[in-house]
């Protein structure tokens, strides 16, 4: 809404025909009486509005009432700054393009009368006190024919186009969207101010008055079309589905041995089992292969289990080789701190089963660096006896690591038999499962699904003698053993 | 354990069998007395009391069981140790329950626990937990993960123990999955074993509607005696609302609008039949358990929402999808279809929903005055394009400019990042987890499928089949040219612009909305002020096909390959708009335009007479003739201007003859490339 009605009311009073008998100085008085700064621009929208339609706005000292309050409104900044400074510099300057084209331009300014334009003159230079004493009446009488007629206002309109330059030009290129229609049927029956403001107030007030819109040219914009896929509704297809709760079986079951069997396991996670409690607890579970499901042996519980009863964890790994989860085992198992038992565990397991060779690969890598990390001389042999032959069963041509290096001791302290040794030059340079001799199982596949990608094996620090593919690494292990030792 | 509890516990369990609930109540009362430990002697209590009570109390059943799981996990570390095997049947039927209370992400995360280690169940069990996950993977719409598991069980009952259905399940998984050479071979074997049953029936029924064979169709769900169906309370299923909304699925696949709303709005008649029986299932008491998955709303509420939408009614078409949102949260094209009843009811135009906004574009705002002082008011047509809602949140569902906005911010960050054609499977999966799929635990389950990055090709769009990645394409593609048309509309241009050049740059756009995206690129850079920029877009040039849909790439193999929806339906205009020439016109009055606004107004005159004179005159949009008036105006011809603008009011063919130039000089022959003249002669 440009002006609410009352306010529009208070215009139309000052600009009144009957209000033109006032001195300018009284109209100003009044204007700044109803209105404040805040008002300013739309009034004076308004009051350009109505210079642009001559019918709405007829008399000539009406007319000086207008261009009066539009510039006195901004008198106290520099002209330029008026926003409706191009309105005066249009008006004492028509475009020359000849006064025939700015006749039928209704939809902008109507030009003004001598003594308007001389009013408007004196208004863009310092105007004379005594101007503002006259009426508006007054002034329109004025007999301009022998004061001067144009002034220079060549710099208030290169401070225009410089302003007008920062517009963008899509604003530059509206015109004001109320266009002049007169019936030519109709002839024009005098000038009834009370049909004027009817008519201004439907231009000027309400919601998105016509004042404020604009006519420019437009963008079609066509909307989007409707997404066209397929197969987007829901079909309903009856299924008669059969889930119902169900009764729990194991209710008062096996519980009997289950607590037992439980409470040895959380003994066999904590210290050595008794040979009675192992052979108990192995004989259980060559009765039931499904109690090793049981009796709590998560993947996180091994490392305990290994350490403190390494047959157990064997005999119950061997159970699990079914599961699912075995690689999960596995993989906690090959991350675990190295320890004799540890590497018991897998060097039995690799006897009983396939393991997957990327496991083999990442536990020798391991096994070495640990060896490797022991500062005790007799610790270090210990572990490498039991990794030489855990390797080369695994993996590895060792005639070169059995000859350097003999134990001292028989190696493992739970008498581990060493399997004879295979053909060297078997296998380690093919992908695939490691075929084992006869007599071996071949049980183990990793599951495909839960197959955890194992890291890359350690590269070992220094390699003093290069040597062929994967044998090299634990050559070069054995020699720096060897040199320790002597 | 003594003996005595073991004797208990087995006549406990005989009674219950033999739908004793009484005396097994009674066995297990005393078996509490001798052993106050074993939680699974309360459990099954509150099983058998459930029974009993006619399987109506799911709601205590829930509550006693979660509070068992509490006790037996008072020190939590072994939440996901095997020892849960000990309890895996409170699992299961916890599972259960979730899944009849639709909480399907809870369920699934249950049931791939304890597919972790199916190896020591009894067969049968094993099989229960499959089949149960296999029903929650096609009711999230994850075929791939069914068809793999469906293949476990298939290894698991080589035993002959065959539970009967496999074969629906795996029809249903092709389905959704779209492969029809696979759905045909199964669906034969299905109908062989059991040919007469309803599901068998709506099954085949459902494969010939997506294969087009629409009068098959319907002869088959015809063909089912719906009638001796034992209705929803028994089986949890009411098969007449199915029934009535396949139809209307068919009738909208056909292009018949109305019968595909009458049909919806019976089967959605039928649900509420079906509920009303039922009562409030929200307290989860009072009816069967399986009862509680029969209300449809949702799926019939978004169907119907969806043909609304097409039938050109998009106030009631939002109501309805604005409440299946709740529950679809996560389906990007339900987000675009939301914001396409905003955009179609704030266009204006026939639509008689269109709430009292200015309902025909026209050119003349309003007549002020008459006789002496009459005055036209020229339209805006920015501001009818430009709708606020003024004083409203736009995080209140009204079916505004503003809200669409939102929903397309949805639609896209429900979409997978863009992939390039070589990096596949990283990128793939990371997305899918994003889109908010039902998916819980995304290693869980990966862990089943078996072949996740499979199920990385498609992208959930639940109630209907997931979508395969050239449909998610297609789908962007639609959600960037809406949301470049929202942002104009907003006055958000620089928005429009991004959504608009986003469109421009994705690799298979249909021609109608590549021709869409210069538009919008278009007016939004003129509005940024950057005319040469949208004068490049504007070259006719630019256009040269407007077909709506993409070629499907030959990588695409499936049912809608055998036959298009849409492409048998014949209803949807396949070309937007109705062709290129009218398109290119389009472009040149935009053109003109954009001409005006650099002053070169014989150029935009001469836009304005080519476009003009390409086109029907009928099909002369306002614009163009406001931009005639312009012109006038411009040129000082007041006269003229009045002239263009009372006869388009009066008479539609007004611009050719009124076009002023053409009487009072000779208009200068307008150079035109040449395969643009081509058009011109069409």
């Amino acid at each position: 809404m440009t002006l609410a009605p009352k306010e529009l009311s208070n215009l139309l009073s000052i600009i009144s025909e009957e209000a033109c008998t006032n001195t300018f100085e009284s109209l100003s008085t009044h204007f700044h009486h109803y209105f404040g700064k805040a008002e300013h621009f739309r009034v004076g929208s308004v009051l350009v509005m109505l210079l642009q339609q001559p019918d709405l706005l007829p008399s000539s000292p009406q007319r000086l009432t207008a261009l009066y309050l539009l510039w006195e409104m901004y008198r106290t900044e520099p002209l330029a700054a008026n926003p409706f400074a191009a309105v005066f510099a249009h008006l004492l300057n028509p475009a020359p393009a000849g006064e025939e084209q700015e006749k039928v331009l209704s939809g902008f300014l109507p030009p003004i009368t001598q003594p308007e334009k001389f009013f408007l003159s004196q208004l863009m230079l310092a105007p004379p006190r005594d101007l503002f004493k006259k009426t508006p009446r007054q002034v329109s009488c004025m007999d301009v024919g022998n004061m001067p007629q144009s002034i220079d206002i060549s710099g208030l309109q290169l401070a225009l186009a410089e302003r007008q330059s920062e517009l963008p030009t899509q604003s530059k290129a509206s015109f004001p969207s109320i266009l002049n229609d007169p019936d030519p049927d109709s002839s024009n029956s005098g000038f009834d101010s009370s049909v004027a403001n009817q008519i201004i107030e439907s231009l000027v007030t309400g919601p998105r008055p016509p004042l404020e819109s604009h006519f420019r040219p437009e963008f079609i914009r066509p909307p989007p079309p409707l997404h066209v896929c397929e197969d987007e509704l829901a079909w309903l297809n009856p299924t008669e589905p059969d889930h119902s709760v169900q009764w729990d079986r194991s209710m008062c079951v096996k519980n009997s041995t289950g607590v037992e069997i439980k409470r040895i396991m959380s003994k066999a996670f904590k210290s050595p089992l008794s040979a009675q409690q192992q052979s108990q607890l192995l004989a259980e579970l060559e009765k039931d292969p499904k109690l090793v499901y049981h009796i709590g042996l998560s993947p996180a519980k091994l490392p305990d289990l290994v350490e403190n009863n390494p047959l157990v964890a064997i005999e119950m790994l061997l159970k699990l080789m079914q599961s699912s989860q075995i690689t999960e085992y596995f993989s906690v198992l090959v991350n675990m701190d190295m320890s004799l038992h540890s590497m018991e565990v897998v060097n039995r397991l690799t006897t009983a089963v396939d393991l997957p060779p990327e496991f083999i690969h990442l536990y020798i890598s391991n096994c070495i660096s640990t060896c490797e990390q022991i500062k005790d001389k007799y610790m270090q042999v210990g572990h490498s006896t039991v990794t030489v032959p855990a390797s080369d069963q695994m993996l590895v041509p060792v005639p070169l690591l059995n000859s350097d290096l003999s134990p001292p001791e028989p190696p493992g302290p739970s008498g581990l038999r060493l399997p004879p040794v295979p053909d060297p030059k078997q296998d380690h340079q093919r992908p695939g499962p490691v075929h084992r001799g006869p007599g071996l199982l071949h049980r183990v596949q990793p599951h495909p699904r839960s197959r955890r990608p194992l890291p890359p094996p350690q590269d070992p620090g220094h390699r003093r003698k290069p040597h062929r593919g994967q044998t090299r690494q634990i050559m070069l292990r054995s020699e720096t053993l060897h040199r320790k030792q002597t | 354990m003594t003996d005595q509890e073991k004797e208990m516990a087995a006549s406990a369990y005989e009674a219950f069998s033999a739908g004793k609930y009484d005396e097994s109540l009674k066995h297990l009362e005393a078996l509490q007395e001798l052993n106050k430990e074993d939680y699974k002697i309360s459990m099954n209590k509150a099983v058998v009391e459930f029974y009993k009570s006619g399987q109506t109390t799911t709601g205590t059943l829930k509550q006693t069981l979660m509070a068992m799981k509490n006790q037996v996990h008072t020190s939590a570390e072994d939440v996901d140790g095997l020892d849960d095997v000990e309890n895996s049947l409170l699992y299961y039927n916890q599972a259960i329950i979730h899944y009849h209370m639709r909480q399907y992400s809870e369920a699934i995360s249950i049931g791939e626990k304890l597919y972790q280690f199916l190896e020591p169940f009894e067969e049968k069990f094993a099989q229960a937990v499959c089949f149960l996950l296999v029903d929650l993977y096609l009711l999230t719409f994850q075929p791939e993960k069914a068809l793999h598991l469906l293949a476990v069980l298939d290894k698991l009952s080589v035993q002959g123990n065959n539970k009967n259905g496999k074969g629906e399940y795996k029809v249903r998984a092709y389905i959704q999955m779209k492969s029809s050479k696979a759905c045909k071979r199964e669906i034969k074997s299905v109908m062989n074993t059991a040919g007469n049953s309803a599901p068998s029936l709506f099954l085949k029924s459902n494969f010939e509607y997506l294969r087009g064979n629409y009068r098959k169709a319907v002869k088959l769900l015809n063909s089912s005696n719906i009638a001796e169906h034992p209705g929803p309370i028994k089986t949890g299923e009411c098969v007449r609302c199915m029934f009535w909304n396949n139809l209307g699925c068919i009738h909208f696949a056909m292009g018949k609008h109305n019968l595909g709303i009458f049909y919806f709005k019976k089967a959605l008649q039928e649900n509420d039949h079906t509920c009303a029986q039922l009562g409030d299932a929200k307290k989860f008491t009072g009816i069967p358990m399986c009862a509680l998955l029969a209300n449809k709303r949702y799926e019939l509420l978004y169907n119907c929402g969806i043909q609304l939408l097409h039938i050109g009614r998009p106030l009631a078409a939002f109501e309805c999808l604005m409440e299946a949102v709740q529950v679809y949260h996560s389906n990007p094209r339900l987000w675009l279809r939301l914001a396409e009843c905003c955009i179609s009811a704030n266009k204006g135009g026939s639509e008689q929903e269109s709430k009292g906004l200015p309902c025909k574009k026209g050119i003349v705002q309003s007549i002020v005055g008459q006789g002496y002082h009459r005055k036209i008011v020229l339209a805006s047509q920015s501001t009818q394009n430009t709708i606020y809602s003024e004083g409203q949140s736009a995080a209140i569902p009204v079916a505004s400019m503003e809200f669409a906005a939102i929903c397309l911010r949805n639609a896209l960050l429900l979409l997978p990042e863009h992939q390039q054609q070589d990096t596949k499977t990283e990128n793939g999966s990371k997305s899918f987890s994003q889109s908010g799929s039902t998916e819980s635990g995304s290693e869980n389950s990966d862990a089943c499928s078996g072949k996740g990055q499979e199920a990385d090709k498609f992208l959930s769009a639940a109630p209907s089949s997931p979508l395969r990645k050239q449909e998610v394409e297609n789908l962007r593609c639609s959600i960037l040219a809406c949301s470049a048309y929202v942002a104009l509309a907003l006055g958000d241009n620089l928005m429009a612009l991004n959504h608009a050049e986003k469109l421009l740059h994705q690799t298979k756009v249909s021609g109608s909305l590549k021709f869409l995206g210069h538009l919008y690129a278009a007016e939004a850079l003129i509005s940024l002020d950057r005319i040469s920029d949208a004068i490049t877009h504007l070259n006719p040039e630019n256009v040269s096909d407007v077909s709506m849909g993409v070629l499907s790439s030959e990588q695409d193999q499936g049912l809608s390959h055998v036959c298009s929806v849409y492409a048998a339906g014949k209803q949807t205009p396949l070309c937007y708009p109705s062709s290129v020439t009218s398109a290119r016109a389009m472009m040149l009055f935009n053109l003109g335009s954009a001409y005006c606004l650099r002053s070169e107004y014989d150029k935009a005159r001469k836009c304005l007479h080519q476009a003009a004179s390409m086109v029907n005159t009928k099909e002369i949009p306002p614009e163009a003739i406001l931009l005639g008036v312009y012109l006038e105006l411009q040129n000082g011809n007041t006269q003229l201007a009045l002239q263009i603008i009372k006869r388009n009011q009066l008479l539609p063919t007004a611009v050719q003859r009124v076009s002023p130039d053409s009487r009072k000089k000779p208009v200068q022959p307008f150079q035109l490339p040449s395969s643009f003249t081509q058009v011109q002669r069409k």
